[in-house]
Formats: C-alpha cells, structure tokens, sequence
C-alpha cells in the first residue's frame, strides 16, 4: 500500500483529501505545517507529498525546497495542492520542485491520477 | 582710388623706364657700332685707295722697267757698240731713220752718248703733237748733275726712274753701251727716255683704269691740294726717311671722294712727281648705308624688345596686380569672409594666398568677437546664474544670477560681499568642474537648494572663480513627488496582485471543502432513497461551481485590469482548437437539445495567438449561445479575411445561435461587467454575468474585438474578430493599464516569491520559556523561521529533522547539557556544518569556539547583539570595513583605493567581474563599489549575479559609473542598487559620504519594534 504524505494546515481539507485517499485504498499520514513535514517525513518515508503552498512556519515552497536539498527527501515526489494556482505562483512550485501541480478546488479523479502515475514513474525512488 | 593711380603710376614709371633704358641701350650701341663701322670702314678706304695707288705708281715702274728693258736690248747690241764708237749713220738709217722705233716703242727721247761725254745721236718724238723735237736741253750736253746718268764707267751699270726735265717729266733708262760678248770697256751709253706726257699719263691711266694725275713739285704755282698732299707726304715720310717708297697717303676730300697721292722722286733726287689719284669713296658709302640699315634694324628690335618687355611686365605683373588691388579694395570692412582669386604659381600668388589666409584669419577673428559677443549674450540671458568671484567680492553677475540671490540687477551687486556659502566652495585648480547642492537663504529670508558647478575662471593675473547655480527647489520637489508617487504606485500595483493573490486563495479554500464534502457525500449516498438529499447536494454541487466560475471570471478581470494578465504567441491550428472547443461544449448543448455545427474551419489554417484565451473566449460564446438556446442549433463559423487591416490578415469566428435573441436596447448593456438582459436570466439560465465583458477584454488583449448583432426572438450572432498574427504593438497596445516601470524593470517584483523562496530556520534550544518566547517574537522575519526547543534531546531530534541554518544553544540545559548537545551536533555528518551560537552566564565561555561553538552570545541576551551575531552567522559576518571595489581603469582604481582607505575601509580590489565574483564568495564584503563598464561580465550582469548569491540580496553596492545610461537602465540599477553616482560630476567627499551612509543604514536583522 502506497504512503501519501499529506501537508495541509486546513483541517477540513485535510480531514477531506485523508478521506478521498483512503477511499481509494492509499495509506496516509498528515502533517499541519512545513516544520511538522520536514519533522516527520523521514519516519514516514512517504510514496508521495501532496504539499499545499500556503503553510504556516515554513510555506509549501520553502518545504518543497528543504526537502530537495536533502539527499534522503530529494527523491520523493510531491504534488502541489493548492488555491495559489496564479500563472506565477504555479510556476514557482514547479521551479522549486515539485513534480505536479493540482490546484484547490480539488479534482480528485486528476489528482488521483497524477498520485498514481508518480508512484508508477522510475522517479519514485 | 589713391593707391589705383599709384599704381598707374607704377605703370607709367615702369613705361618710361623701359623706354629710356632701351633709348640707352640703342644710343650707345649706336655710337659704338659707328665708332667701330667707321674706323673698319675707313681702313678698309685708306687701303683700297693705298693699293690703287700703288697700282699706278707699279704701272709707271712697269713702264720704267720696260724701258730699261728696251734699252738694255740695245746697248747690248754690237751695231750700237759700233755706231757709239764710230758714228756710222748707216746704223741711224736702219733703226731710228723714220722714228717707228720711237712711235711704236712709245718712247720720247734715244741718245747715244760714247766715252767722251759726246752724244753721238740724240733723237725726241713728241707722242702729243705726233712729231719730232729738239731733244731736251739736258739730255744733249749731259753736263753737271745730268752727268750721272752715263753709266759708261760701269760695265754692269744701268740706270733708270724718274727725271724731272725742265721741259717735262720723263723716264729714264740709261744703260753702258757693251759688245754682245761682253768683253771690253763699255763703248757709251745708251740712254731711252719715255715722256710722262698727257699722252703717257691717259695711257697708263686706260691701263690701271685709275683717272690719276701728276703734278710737279717743283711748278712754280702748286695747286692748294697738291701743297696740302705734299706736306702731308714729307710729314708722313719724316718718321721713317730711310724707307726706300715714299709714302701714300689718303686724304677724304668730301664724301664723295677721297684723295691717294704719293711722291714719285727725282732720278736725281731734285724733289719729285706728286701723283694724285681722286677716287669715289665707294667704300665710305657702303659704310653708311650699313650704318643707317643698322641703326634702323637697331631701333625697330630695340621697340619690338621694349614693347615684348612692356606686354609681358603688364600681363604677368601689372594686370594681376591691379586686379588683387581692385579685389582687395571691394572686401567689405565687416565681412571680410571673401577670398581672392588665385591664379599661376608665382609670388603674386603667393601674395593673393598670403592676403587670403589673412582675410581668413581675420574673419574667424571676427567671427570670434562675434561668438564672443554672443556667449556673453548667452551667459547674460542664461537662465542659469552664473556668478564670478575673486573670493570676496562678486566681479560679474549676469541678470539671472542677480535676480536669483538679491531680486536685484546686476550693477547693483557688483562689487558687493558674495554670501559666505557660495564663496566657501572653492574650484579645483585642475579645471574640474566642483559640482554640489547646496541649501541657500536668500535676501529674503526664503530657502532655495541651489545646485552648483564651481569652475576657476583665470582672469589676467587674478584667480577668480566661477559659480554657475540653478535653483532647483521646485525641481527636488517635483523629484520627491515624483519618487513618492512612485512609491505609491508601486505599492499599490503589489497590493493589486497581493490581493488578487489573496483572494484567489482565500475563496479557493472554502470551496475546495464545500465542493469537496458535497462531492464525496453524494457518493456516499449512492441510495435511491435519498433522492431529496442528493438533489439538495446537486443544489450546494451547482452553487460551488457557479461560485467558482464567478472567482475564476473575477480574477481574470482583475489580471487584466491590473495589466498582469500574460499573453503567450503561439501557433494555433484553428481546426483542433474548433473541435477542442465544439467537444467542451457539446455536453451543454445537448443538455438544451441543441445541435452543434461548425463551417469554414479546415480553410483557414494556423494563428499567431495566444491559445488558451482564443479558447476562453469561444469557450464563453458558445457555451452562451448554448445556454439561451433550445432546441436549436449553435454555428461555429470561421472565415479568414485577407488584407483587411495594415500587413495584416484578419480571422473572424462567428456564433450563431438560433436562441431568445436580445432587444436592441439591451445591445449596449450586455458587455459590462455583472450585466445579464435581465437579472433574472441569471436564475434561469445560470452563468456569471461577467462572461461578456471577460471575453471582450480577452478579445482586445489578443488584438481583436467582439461585436453582436441579435434580433428577438430570431437568434444572436457573436463575432470576434482576431489578427492572424498578434505582433508586439498589438501586444503593447492591448495591455492595459500600462505597467509601472518598476514592474518593467522587474516583471517578478510580486512581493511573493522572495520570501518563499528563501527561508532560513533558527533553532533556538533554551529551557528558558522567556527566550523561546522572545527570540521568535522579535526577530522572526517572513523569511526566517524560529523552532525552539526545550531541551538537549528535543534539540537535538529538531535539528536533525530540519537541519536548520543556524541554532541558538543555551550551555545550562537539563539532563543533556549545552556542550554535550554541541559536541552531538558536531559528530553528526548532517549537522556538524551548521553554526551554533552559544547562551551562557559564564564571562569565560570562550573554549566553546575550540568546541566547534561560531559564537559566545552573554546572558542575559542583549537583543541587538543578538540580532548582529544572528545575522553574522546566517550571511557570512562582513567585516565591518570589508569594502570590494570592481574597476577596469587603473589609475581610478588606484584612486578610489587611496580615497577609501584613507578614510577606514579595506579595500579588496577587482579589475573585473570575475575576479569580483571570486572574491565575492569568498567572503562579502559590507560594501561593494562597482563600476557598470567592465570587461567581460559587465556591472549590471555582476550586479545582478550579486543579487543572486546567498546573502547577496542585502549587500549595499554603489555603482559609479561614467556611462549614459538609458531611462530602463536607470529604472533597472534603481531598482537593483543603492546608490548610484556618476564618474567625472562627483567629490571624492561624495564617494566617502555615500560609503559610509550605505553601510550605516543597513542593519542585517533588524529587531522588531515592540
């Protein structure tokens, strides 16, 4: 069973991304902030981060970016989910790495897909 | 006209000159040809006269000799041997009896006379009267002087010449009589005579063809002629007496003869025969007429000479100089700015250059007075005030200047105290101007910033200075306005995007939970049941989606409103972006029971535009068109239509759909913003409202233009119309509102992406609440986070997980203490590079550097300090002089170096952006000074790699720089820099000003205020 990190201050979107990824049969652990994530993201070892940009402490970009400094978190794939879904603020999550973007309203069936298909890639990993 | 006639003078002196020189010239050649002419001429006379002379005097000498010869024959002969000794008359009858011998011999007289002095016979024949005579008295007795001419003494004797007789002249030949064999005493003598007679005279004279005379000396009455030739003869004669001939002399008696004569002397030297020869002086005649053709000859090249000399002096000389005297007498005294001509390559040319360059010389003279003149008007209406000191006293004023300091004139301050301020900045004695502003009370009392260049004015001996001063108050004020409004602008543009930022964000988030939540409990309700709620969820489903159509319209509004909405060229295949468009919609259509159609699309081909808002717009028309339709059909017609604007095709895509139609006067309404044709279709058709107006401005910010045309009832036509290909003034064009510069220079000054892309965490371990509290509360920054931790363990866990930039150690912590926690963090590979700064009561904490500490921070915390060491360790601890200057030239370098240490710095130096580069990371510096012309990378692209480095964002530079910059470039550095100052206008007092203002005024981690 796949393990999708989830980072997500919102608890209800949290609550809801938790529950449509579960739905669909993946294992997922949350954290609330980008310290929490940095925090437990080498316990977790997670199969992929849906990272939203706009965090308290250190923001889904700045996260983003630790975690591909880091030679044990470099690899792990990560989706942005977010409401900053300017033409910019896109640009920028996909410059400082992140492999997907997904913007918030959530369109889980394409949000799904793109979980799956970076689980599936060589670069999980 | 004074100076013409001296010149025609000139003329006239140089004629007459000429002519009395040749006059000259031909007088003197004259005389000495004459000279010369006459005396050749004359010798040549006297000669010719001299040898017909002697042509005579040789034919009288022949006749002698010839009568010697005659009488010679004779004496010799034995019959007049016999006849002188014994007489016989036979001898007489057979030679003499009938004269012939005389007649035919011409000869006048024969005697025979023997031994005794007797004459035997004696005969005389008179040639003139042709008849015997007496023989001459002399010639019979042979007594006294006559006696000499027997020569019967002497055998071999013979005798002849010239006898004067007393009767006439005669020649004598007288021989002694001798037998043939010439044995014997000579028996007599024989003696001929040949009479000078009329006769004899007209005989020779028809031989020697000369008409002479001959005239006894010895005549009682000489003629005055033969007188005068005769003295002249023995005067000749006289200085050589000795001389066997008598002289000949010529004597011209007029100029038509001459006279030759001589003396033919007496046998008996008893004076003598004066032979007179008058001859036509041929000769002299001759030398005349050489001597008039001569002198005619003479005088004619003599004028031919004179007239050539005068022609050529006039032509190369004269006419040239009258003409450069009438060209310079029209020069204009105030425009001399004419030139002569200048013809041949001679002295006078070189003259008319010389006058040329000097007319030259004199115009740019005066066109330097005249320019002179008017700088002086210049300086003198000069809006500027320009203002000439010696160091006290003003010495000139010009009217601004005086207005400017006093409201007074100029002649009312000359002379006067210049104010103290103006006069204490003094020139530079290179000639550089000083430039500075400088804050000035007036008469008045009224403030004015006066900006001012000081430039030394030599002036004679004196050192005078000179002050040019603009007011330029208004001008800082317009400056500051300016600045603020720019401020303001650009403050306002990043509220604009923050807040649509924001709002994006804000409104996303609670939708995502709405739509999200109604989403997955309709799933879980999948029970026929629950019909009513589904529906009501179908309702909350519906609501969301509007919502969010309304957020994404409002948003792309505000974009293009805020002039943010990018637009990206592209290639568009018209007939995939149809079927894109046709397949979006046709789920709506069907809902409606409508048909869709398209025509036109395979013609036209591609576009040049953006994409993804060609789409938008016909996405919006048809899905409009679907919406007020029923059971209809909704066209998609796309027609290209060539050369329809400048260069430029136009493509048109029309939505004709078979709906409601709208009422004329709606037309207008219908493309604001929230306007529906009645607020009511909101309800009943759904959409936004603002889905017209979006496309409109879509359409215009692709170059293109929406209309409609609509009846009621009948259907509605929607028409946009694009450029084929969007071009970049279409693109300039369209984008409204005009960006400010700032966001130019930096399209990403979107206060947004700084600050989440560099982030820097502080890990603060302390068991001390209040410190954890603290350090975050007051020097936590968007870019740099605090984690605190309570103890070794958490710390040490935390710094672990998120390797942090920097920690803060407090040394007294339970269980785990400070330097086992540092000693941890140093043996872990992960942790053992990032610097931990030490908290300690202890005043000798200082072995926690051996330890591995950066830094000592003393308890209890002083915040600043902390801020300083915080900020230290994060950007590389710049030295508080640390200055890097990057200059190509030198000597400036050089320059720059000396100024700046003199007051403190340390000075690294770099001649260019690549050294500086490597210096730069290094270690920065707390300054850089850097020149924007480098070699290799140049200093905006140093400046900007500068930006890019960590802790290069906050560096202070200073750019200096001698080049023009363009308003972007200025916009740029603005933007980029500090402080900009230009080469060749600033004080060396500016650079240090500005240097030390720089580094002051940045503070690395400034405390919050509390």
């Amino acid at each position: 069973m796949s393990r999708v990190l989830v980072v997500e201050d919102d608890p209800e979107i949290r609550e809801l991304v938790t529950t449509y990824l579960m739905q669909a049969d993946f294992e997922v652990m949350t954290a609330i902030d980008g310290i929490e994530a940095l925090r437990v993201v080498r316990s977790v070892q997670p199969d992929v981060i849906l990272m939203d940009m706009g965090l308290p402490k250190l923001n889904g970009w700045q996260t983003t970016q630790r975690l591909r400094s880091r030679h044990d978190t470099a690899n792990i794939p990560i989706i942005a989910l977010t409401a900053y879904v300017l033409e910019n603020e896109r640009k920028w999550a996909i410059d400082i790495g992140c492999n997907a973007f997904e913007a918030k309203p959530i369109n889980f069936e394409s949000l799904l897909n793109k979980i799956r298909t970076l689980i599936a890639s060589p670069l999980a990993r | 006209m004074l100076s013409s006639n001296q010149f025609f003078s000139l003329r006239a002196r140089i004629l007459l000159l000429i002519v009395v020189l040749l006059l000259l010239l031909v007088v003197v050649l004259l005389l000495f040809s004459n000279v010369i002419i006459a005396q050749s001429f004359e010798q040549v006379e006297q000669q010719a006269v001299t040898v017909r002379v002697e042509q005579v005097v040789n034919a009288l000498d022949n006749s002698r000799s010839g009568l010697l010869g005659l009488a010679l024959d004779y004496a010799a002969w034995d019959d007049s041997y016999a006849f002188v000794q014994d007489g016989n008359p036979e001898y007489i009858e057979l030679n003499f009896r009938d004269l012939s011998f005389l007649i035919d011999n011409n000869v006048s007289y024969v005697g025979f006379v023997n031994r005794a002095g007797e004459v035997v016979y004696a005969v005389a024949y008179d040639h003139v009267t042709e008849s015997e005579i007496a023989p001459p008295a002399a010639l019979t007795s042979f007594t006294g002087e006559y006696a000499q001419l027997l020569q019967h003494e002497h055998a071999d004797g013979a005798l002849s010449g010239l006898l004067l007789l007393d009767e006439l002249p005669m020649l004598i030949a007288a021989h002694p009589i001798l037998p043939s064999i010439e044995q014997g005493e000579p028996a007599g003598t024989l003696i001929m005579g040949r009479a000078l007679d009329e006769t004899e005279v007209a005989r020779l004279a028809e031989i020697t063809r000369l008409p002479f005379t001959l005239a006894r000396l010895d005549a009682p009455v000489l003629e005055p002629l033969s007188t005068q030739l005769s003295t002249a003869i023995a005067a000749a004669q006289t200085p050589n007496p000795d001389s066997l001939n008598p002289p000949i002399i010529t004597d011209a008696l007029n100029t038509q003869t001459i006279v030759g004569a001589t003396i033919l002397p007496d046998l008996l030297e008893r004076g003598g025969l004066l032979l007179t020869l008058e001859l036509p002086r041929e000769v002299f005649l001759l030398a005349q007429n050489t001597t008039r053709d001569y002198t005619l000859v003479l005088l004619g090249a003599g004028l031919l000479f004179g007239v050539l000399v005068w022609v050529t002096l006039e032509r190369v000389v004269l006419t040239r100089l009258l003409r450069l005297d009438r060209q310079v007498q029209q020069i204009d005294a105030e425009h001399p700015d004419v030139q002569l001509d200048v013809s041949g390559h001679d002295e006078i040319s070189q003259l008319a250059m010389a006058i040329n360059q000097m007319l030259s010389r004199l115009t740019l003279a005066q066109l330097q007075i005249i320019n002179a003149q008017r700088y002086r008007q210049l300086i003198e209406l000069s809006p500027d005030a320009i203002v000439v000191h010696d160091g006290q006293q003003i010495r000139y004023i010009n009217t601004a200047g005086a207005r400017l300091l006093a409201d007074s004139v100029p002649p009312a301050l000359i002379g006067q105290q210049l104010d103290p301020l103006l006069r204490a900045v003094s020139a530079k004695a290179d000639g550089t101007p000083v430039m500075t502003d400088q804050v000035f009370t007036r008469a008045d009392g009224a403030q004015i910033e006066l900006e001012l260049v000081v430039l030394p004015f030599p002036d004679h001996e004196l050192d005078a200075t000179q002050v040019i001063m603009r007011n330029i108050t208004e001008r800082k004020q317009v400056e500051k306005e300016l600045r603020l409004a720019k401020v303001a602008a650009d403050a306002a543009n990043r509220a604009k995007s923050q807040f649509i930022s924001t709002m994006s964000h804000e409104l996303r988030t609670p939708l995502t939970a709405i739509l999200g939540y109604a989403d997955l409990l309709k799933s879980t309700l999948s029970d026929a049941d629950n019909a009513e709620a589904l529906q009501t969820l179908s309702h909350i489903r519906n609501a969301g989606t509007h919502l969010l159509a309304i957020i994404n319209d409002v948003l792309d509004l505000s974009k293009i409103e805020a002039g943010q909405m990018q637009v990206h060229v592209d290639q568009v295949h018209v007939d995939v972006l149809s079927s894109n468009v046709t397949d979006a919609v046709r789920p709506l259509a069907e809902r409606n029971g409508n048909q869709i159609a398209v025509r036109g699309v395979d013609a036209v081909g591609v576009l040049q535009t953006d994409e993804v808002r060609l789409r938008q717009i016909l996405l919006n028309l048809l899905s409009n068109a679907c919406k007020f339709t029923h059971n209809g059909t909704i066209t998609l017609e796309v027609t290209a239509i060539p050369d329809a604007g400048p260069d430029n095709d136009l493509v048109r895509f029309a939505v004709h759909d078979t709906g409601i139609g709208i009422r004329p006067e709606d037309l207008a309404r219908l493309f604001q913003d929230f306007v529906q044709v009645d607020s009511s279709t909101t309800r009943k058709y759904g959409g936004t409202g603002l889905g017209l107006a979006l496309s409109r401005r879509l359409a215009q910010l692709i170059g293109g233009e929406i209309t409609l045309t609509s009846e009621v009832g009948v259907g509605s036509i929607f028409t946009l119309t694009v450029p084929r290909t969007l071009t970049a003034e279409q693109l300039n064009l369209t984008a409204l509102p005009t960006p400010s510069p700032a966001m130019l220079a930096n399209p990403l000054s979107s206060p947004l992406k700084p600050k989440y892309v560099e982030s820097q965490i502080v890990l603060v371990i302390d068991d001390d609440p209040a410190i954890l509290d603290l350090l975050p509360r007051l020097l936590a920054q968007p870019n740099l986070h605090f984690e605190t931790a309570s103890d070794g363990r958490e710390g040490l866990e935390l710094a672990a997980a998120l390797l942090p930039d920097l920690i803060i150690l407090d040394v007294l912590l339970p269980e785990l203490d400070g330097w086992s926690v540092l000693h941890e963090l140093k043996q872990n590979s992960e942790t053992h590079d990032i610097p931990v700064l030490m908290l300690t009561f202890s005043p000798d904490a200082q072995q926690g550097l051996v330890l591995g500490a950066a830094g000592i921070l003393n308890k209890p915390v002083d915040i600043e300090r902390v801020a300083h060491a915080i900020a230290a360790a994060l950007h590389g601890a710049p030295a508080a002089h640390d200055l890097l200057l990057v200059e190509d030239d030198p000597d400036l370098r050089g320059y720059f170096r000396r100024t700046l240490e003199r007051d403190g710095w340390q000075v690294r130096e770099a001649e260019s952006g690549t050294v500086a580069l490597a210096l730069l990371v290094q270690q920065l510096p707390a300054l850089a000074v850097i020149d924007l012309m480098l070699p290799g990378i140049d200093g905006i692209t140093l400046i900007g790699a500068i930006r890019r480095m960590p802790g290069g964002n906050t560096l202070p530079i200073l750019v200096v720089t001698a080049k023009d910059l363009s308003v972007e470039e200025q916009v740029q550095l603005n933007a980029s820099v500090e402080q900009v100052l230009r080469k060749g206008s600033f004080h060396s007092d500016e650079l240090l000003r500005n240097a030390q203002a720089l580094v002051r005024w940045r503070t690395p981690v400034a405390p919050k205020e509390q």
